[in-house]
């Protein structure tokens, strides 16, 4: 009772569920995709999206660009080095990358490489909405820059959103007649 | 007249050790600093010591091979660390670790200085680290404490953190990729 009184808007960790997470971000305007064991959050930019998932008292905030067939794994790898240094709080890693304790050749390149940013909220003590959407606009905004820093180092395929690809589809039809 | 419920409370706390009740005793918020949190945890038989080069942080002790600091930044609180790899290991090859370190898990982020932007100055708003020696390891692990955090968390976390760098120094001797030469305290 007294932490209620000090913490009027803690979430006690027995009372978590994925379904009081999406209500949170439906009443914030976020849509949302239930997947039944985790929630999908689409984005405006090909090729980004954001997943939670709530499991022993972990809260898992992660979000995935898909990055180029064609590019350099030094450079993927660089990047998620650069990124996180220089951004705080998101956790970036590139999926599908050389393992060196199974001796794969840095030079032979994965089929497609993700760059994942994600952020952990351990819950077991209890934790606020606002903590909550803290986190999730530090995400988000990580995996931002991580896409506008993707993008500029030719890193990203198709690095145009929703809106401007249709734009873009429009004026190429316009050009066609 | 105070309620059955807060009195059984009272009774409930009184029988705690006194230990027991420091771990879990709220720290607010106004209390997280280095000259409040200091000699808290000293108190816990942490072996802290107040930065004299930086004010937002505390050294916390380790062995030779590896330092640790708690580093204050507003609603959060960063454990980082900063241990050394073999002179002459490549680049590339660090950053594979550096990777597999950070797929692991478990919340805490891996980067390998000097960390080279692709392109220079990419975003002016987040200076890099210019303190770290070259061809070290570092990471960190954040702690949202803006509602206050328990010494039985703080506790938690170091162990976690200190665990998951010894997990990743431990793959890296494996290799032979260790450095040696033991790492001069922080700043």
């Amino acid at each position: 009772m007294k932490r209620q009184q000090s913490n009027p808007g803690l979430i006690e960790a027995t009372q978590l569920h994925l379904a009081d997470i999406e209500e949170l971000l439906l009443k914030y305007g976020h849509p949302v995709i239930d997947e039944s064991e985790f929630l999908s959050i689409p984005t405006p930019f090909f090729g980004m999206y954001i997943n939670i998932n709530c499991e022993n008292s972990i809260v898992d905030l992660s979000g995935a660009i898909e990055l180029t067939r064609n590019g350099s794994l030094r450079k993927q790898l660089r990047l998620v080095n650069w990124l996180n240094n220089a951004v705080p709080l998101v956790r970036f890693s590139l999926a599908q990358a050389a393992d060196l304790d199974k001796g794969i050749d840095l030079l032979q390149l994965p089929d497609r490489s993700d760059l994942w940013g994600s952020i952990a909220l351990p819950v077991a003590s209890g934790f606020s909405k606002r903590q909550f959407l803290i986190a999730f606009d530090a995400l988000i905004t990580g995996l931002i820059h991580a896409y506008a820093a993707a993008v500029g180092t030719g890193l990203v395929d198709a690095p145009m959103c929703e809106a401007c690809a249709g734009q873009f589809e429009a004026e190429e039809d316009s050009y066609a007649h | 007249m105070p309620t059955d419920d807060l009195i059984q409370r009272v009774h409930c706390l009184a029988s705690m050790d006194l230990p027991s009740v420091m771990q879990n005793a709220v720290i607010p918020p106004e209390s997280i600093t280095p000259e409040d949190l200091c000699p808290l945890l000293e108190q816990a038989d942490w072996s802290v010591s107040l930065d004299p080069t930086n004010p937002s942080r505390i050294n916390i002790h380790a062995d030779g091979g590896i330092s640790l600091w708690l580093g204050f930044d507003g609603p959060y609180l960063r454990f980082t660390s900063c241990w050394r790899l073999r002179p002459g290991v490549p680049v590339g090859a660090a950053l594979v670790l550096i990777n597999q370190a950070n797929c692991a898990g478990f919340g805490v982020t891996f980067c390998y200085y000097p960390a080279l932007p692709l392109q220079p100055n990419y975003f002016p708003d987040y200076p890099l680290p210019k303190d770290i020696p070259a061809q070290s390891v570092g990471s960190c692990f954040v702690v949202h404490c803006a509602h206050g955090v328990t010494l039985r968390q703080l506790e938690g976390a170091r162990d976690n953190f200190i665990l998951q760098n010894n997990l990743a120094m431990s793959r890296v001797f494996k290799l032979g990729l260790l450095g040696e030469e033991p790492l001069e305290t922080a700043g």
